[in-house]
């Protein structure tokens, strides 16, 4: 939570060590963006950044768990990739008609969702996602079913494409830096105080005069846009989709990647999406054992590092400043 | 057609009911989910066929070994795992990830152990099928049925009846109150967890001849079994084993008379719907917060 | 505000210098400079692997498989016969002295997952060529990236897609599904067939098998019944019943090797005592091991097959190739996708072989070309006339007796 401090006094000195680490964190995608290969790890790392931020805003702000993210990954890749080919939509604009419409489906689903609780949320959401993959495997007439859909245009702006994964990276990128002022902004605000009282205790937000519901169904809305935002740029970054990206083992990663980067903070979306995604490339050389260290992977976090790295990081430096603060107070 | 049918879906539906028990055990007993059921039902149909097939063992012997071990499972993933997690002060989705993450290593862990294609369970009786009515039915279908049947009477009586049982329903109402009366409540939650993966073991040896045995036998009879304890009342046994019944029915007749490409999503949408209209289920059991 | 201001800048100074370096470097230049036509950074990408080639001893072949997921199985069979491809072909002397290097990724069943590995097989390992995956729509996904690059794929996928697709430098190293699905379409000919009931599984590979067999079919056929079953179902009782109730004389089952299996069972246990016909996924020995009886007349087209034992093979190449295989992993393979590894690896090799410039994407896509009768495993592979197959034959058996056997031979024995 000390990363929503907005006093700007004394801004650098107090924010060296994000800074360093962004500075880093700015020269190793420098580095990585020489490769094509490296520059596809960071389009990915973005794009689920976008997705696991709005997971992060439904999940970490407002206590609502889903399951079923990759049900609206797929409603706006599909959305977009339909309306760009079949209606000649550019692809800038049906992106945005792709997120939108998921955002339909977010609020559509939040309705009965906002009244139960975790488990059957948790159900309820899985239930969407598996509801999503089986209509897409089966309506062959819209989605061409298993076979996927191939040829997906190219975003275009002002008359450039974004052909390559180099240049998508920065596509994705003011996407990604968007979505985070977005939520920046919105966590500062009345509703983003709304959404944490909803999460703390709904009871006392609805004596308080909070509409639970309405800020429930908010959440939603907003995790829908931005699953189906990430599941667009990813379908016009390929070129081709097919329902087997969008079954749960892609929700769950979601989640996993949220809780291992920290819940209910502004970096840890992002740090958690770098890291896993990372991670399931190293274990390529695992080959079919890779499934299994992932679990294990996932009971450590769990066991472990419950408040993900942000909240490790934040951790140390505070035993850190005690250690030295001690030590003042010894010289003096 | 329709008695094949009917006979089908009623042992489908016992699959479905019986460890969808299972879920609404563990839901009673601990207040938490687990999704590693499916898999507890795939891991109970391997060691049953390593038992009676490699082993040779006799079927009863093969099958009451696995009820002994899967209990022991369960009551591990609750006695180790989970509340190690929840003294963490961990919240409830945690729990479920780490089930998830159980789940993943299940099915890994049985691919190394068995490998990744289909096993054959060898035929229980040494008929391939019997004559009802003039009907073909596979003698391992009735067998299934019936298991299901013997299970949850037992489970009635054990839970109506015996002391532990009673303890158990005890400690599902009221915690505090049962551990005041000298109910070992850790003892209870364990012993539901380990009943439920026991449940889900037992229906896997007896699918195991209809099925195949393989890794991800499970994965979606998990779900649907899920599905079925919420429709029948989640939290009550006798609703779990109606919502299976009803979702084995719709299934098999959806898919008969209907559409079989659009199957799941139906049955996926009923649930949907259900949980929109009837949160409580058929048997009114309290979900809301 | 400024805050964040401030750290954006940063960011953005810090990655356009670095972008301006990656320009430079001309490492890989993005694609998006323009109007460079995909042949272009090809022939820049694999002038890197060109490079690279001399300065190591060995040349990189790359394979991405269904290693996880439910297609566990065929990818490990994939990766299995093309490691023994490759150890034979150095135990041989290698590709004009240099030893080949087998490198394996897994596609995780996912087109992204392809996606990933068959980039980082071309950026990163810089590979000569590659082995395709088993799984036909994972290759339609990743072709793009071995077509840009201008990197020779031979592919272990039966669906017509990609070959169709007008791709340079992708080849197939098996049967096209067309040829099974002609060869058992032509038993149910034989067979007088009317009335057919088609049960398939809802997959890229089950869609694209449905709609070319129907193709296929006489027009005295009639289709009087088809289903679908989801690759997660493990129940088919009322798909079947709609089957048997149709009084269908011929039944084609369309799947993968473990769910036909189980829906054979389960057609039998129902009560349907006729001819089921299928492509080469009927083939493998787990459809008489785990369908035991049930299996019997179970009639499927294909390529190859894996005979009941190395005394059984159908011909010289094959009997060789299993009796290397049972030295090396010690059983015998469990699926032909084993012969899919075998013979897209063994042509590769010949093709970086007979390169006139093993770095030049057309002089290998030439000697692949230039390859018109090499005995394969499967069959003769012929490529000369550029629609990316080389195979033109399959057979068609019938399960009797416990054991695959050839149909005709059945039929001569069996007038119907």
């Amino acid at each position: 939570m000390q990363t929503l401090n907005t006093t700007p006094g004394g801004f650098l000195k107090k924010n060296r060590y994000t800074l360093i680490v962004l500075l880093i964190l700015a020269c190793v995608a420098a580095w990585m963006l020489q490769e094509r290969y490296l520059s596809m790890i960071l389009d990915y790392i973005c794009i689920y950044t976008i997705a696991v931020t709005g997971l992060d805003i439904l999940f970490g702000y407002t206590g609502q768990v889903s399951f079923g993210q990759a049900g609206f990954y797929a409603i706006g890749a599909y959305t977009s990739t339909l309306l760009s080919i079949n209606l000649g939509i550019p692809p800038i604009l049906s992106i945005l008609l792709g997120a939108a419409l998921a955002l339909l489906f977010g609020i559509l689903i939040a309705f009965p969702a906002s009244r139960l609780v975790k488990h059957f949320l948790s159900l309820l959401t899985i239930a969407f996602g598996q509801m999503v993959y089986t209509y897409i495997v089966g309506a062959a007439w819209l989605t061409r079913g298993p076979s996927g859909i191939t040829g997906i245009p190219k975003v275009s702006l002002f008359g450039y494409t974004f052909k390559g994964y180099q240049s998508y990276f920065w596509l994705v990128l003011v996407a990604v830096v968007l979505v985070l002022l977005m939520k920046r902004n919105i966590i500062n605000s009345r509703v983003g105080r709304a959404f944490i009282a909803v999460r703390e205790n709904p009871h006392a937000a609805a004596g308080m005069g909070i509409n639970v519901a309405k800020y429930k169904i908010m959440a939603f809305g907003i995790s829908a846009f931005l699953a189906g935002l990430a599941g667009a740029f990813y379908a016009h970054m390929v070129g081709f989709i097919s329902p087997d990206t969008f079954t749960s083992t892609q929700s769950n990663m979601f989640m996993t990647m949220l809780l291992f980067g920290g819940i209910a903070t502004i970096s840890g979306s992002l740090i958690g999406a770098a890291i896993i995604t990372v991670i399931t490339e190293l274990l390529q050389s695992f080959a079919s054992a890779q499934t299994l260290v992932y679990a294990g992977f996932i009971l450590v976090v769990l066991f472990f590092l419950p408040n993900g790295v942000v909240g490790m990081w934040d951790k140390a430096r505070a035993m850190f400043l005690k250690k030295r603060l001690g030590k003042k107070e010894v010289a003096s | 057609m329709l008695l094949t049918l009917v006979i089908g879906a009623l042992m489908l539906g016992s699959i479905y009911g019986l460890v969808g028990m299972g879920y609404g055990l563990i839901y009673k007993a601990s207040g938490l989910m687990s999704l590693a059921q499916g898999d507890m039902l795939m891991i109970g149909a391997f060691l049953g066929l390593t038992f009676y097939k490699i082993l040779g063992l006799p079927f009863i012997v093969s099958l009451l070994l696995v009820m002994v071990i899967m209990f022991a499972l369960g009551m591990f993933i609750e006695r180790v795992l989970v509340t190690s997690l929840l003294a963490k002060g961990a919240q409830t989705v945690y729990v479920i990830l780490c089930t998830i993450a159980i789940s993943m290593l299940l099915q890994n862990g049985a691919m190394f152990a068995w490998g990744s294609n289909v096993m054959q369970f060898p035929s229980i009786f040494g008929v391939s099928s019997v004559n009802i009515l003039g009907y073909e039915i596979l003698p391992e279908r009735l067998l299934a049925l019936g298991v299901g049947i013997v299970c949850m009477l037992a489970l009635h009586f054990f839970m109506q009846k015996s002391k532990f049982g009673t303890s158990m329903r005890a400690a599902a109402q009221d915690e505090m109150a049962a551990s005041t009366l000298g109910i070992n409540v850790p003892r209870t939650k364990g012993a539901a967890w380990g009943i439920a993966s026991m449940l889900a073991g037992s229906i896997g040896v007896v699918v195991g001849p209809i099925f195949g045995v393989y890794t991800a036998m499970g994965s979606l009879i998990g779900q649907k079994a899920f599905a079925s304890a919420v429709v029948g009342g989640y939290g009550n046994m006798y609703g779990a084993i109606v919502g299976g019944i009803f979702f084995g029915f719709v299934e098999t007749f959806v898919s008969a008379y209907v559409t079989s490409l659009y199957k799941d999503f139906i049955s996926f949408a009923i649930l949907i719907i259900v949980m929109i209209f009837m949160p409580t289920g058929l048997f009114k059991e309290q979900v809301m917060e | 505000m400024k805050k964040v201001l401030t750290l954006l800048l940063t960011l953005c100074m810090v990655l356009s210098l670095a972008a301006c370096g990656g320009k430079d470097s001309g490492s890989s230049a993005p694609a998006d400079s323009g109007t460079s036509a995909p042949a272009d950074t090809g022939s820049e990408d694999s002038g890197d692997s060109g490079e690279a080639a001399p300065s190591g001893d060995t040349i990189k072949i790359g394979l991405y498989a269904t290693i996880t997921g439910p297609n566990a199985l065929a990818g490990e069979m994939a990766e299995k016969g093309a490691r023994l491809a490759i150890k034979e072909v150095n135990e041989a002397g290698g590709v004009n002295g240099q030893m080949l290097e087998l490198v394996v990724y897994d596609d995780k069943s996912t087109p992204e997952g392809a996606v990933r590995a068959v980039t980082r097989m071309v950026d990163v390992d810089q590979v000569a060529a590659m082995v395709g995956s088993n799984s036909s729509p994972n290759i339609v996904a990743a072709s793009q990236i071995t077509e840009d690059a201008g990197v020779l794929q031979i592919g272990c996928g039966t669906s017509p897609s990609y070959t169709n697709a007008g791709y340079q430098y992708i080849f197939r190293g098996t049967a096209n599904a067309n040829l099974p699905n002609a060869a058992f379409v032509d038993a149910m000919t034989q067979m007088g067939v009317s009335k057919v009931a088609i049960l398939s599984i809802a997959s890229e590979n089950g869609v694209s098998g449905v709609n070319s067999t129907k193709e296929l079919m006489p027009s005295s056929m009639e289709i009087v019944c088809e289903e679908q079953y989801q690759p997660t179902d493990t129940d088919f009782t009322g798909q079947i019943a709609k089957v048997i109730a149709s009084g269908a004389d011929g039944v084609i089952l369309y799947g993968t090797t473990s769910d036909s299996a189980l829906a054979i069972k389960q057609l039998r246990s129902n009560g349907y005592t006729g001819y089921i016909y299928g492509p080469e996924a009927l083939g493998v020995p787990d459809i008489i091991n785990v369908g035991g009886e049930a299996a019997e007349n179970v009639i499927f087209g294909s390529g190859a097959i894996i005979p009941a034992s190395i005394d059984d093979a159908a011909n010289d190449v094959e009997k060789a190739m299993l009796t290397a295989f049972v030295e090396e992993y010690g059983e015998m393979p469990v699926s032909d996708v084993v012969y899919r590894g075998y013979d897209s690896a063994k042509l590769i090799a010949i093709a970086l072989q007979n390169a006139s410039d093993m770095s030049d994407p057309d002089a290998v896509r030439e000697a692949v070309l230039g390859i018109t009768d090499h005995e394969g495993i499967a069959g003769t592979y012929n490529f000369s006339d550029g629609s990316g197959d080389g195979l033109s034959t399959a057979r068609a058996y019938i399960v009797s007796g416990g054991k695959n056997v050839l149909f005709s031979d059945w039929l001569a024995d069996n007038p119907q």
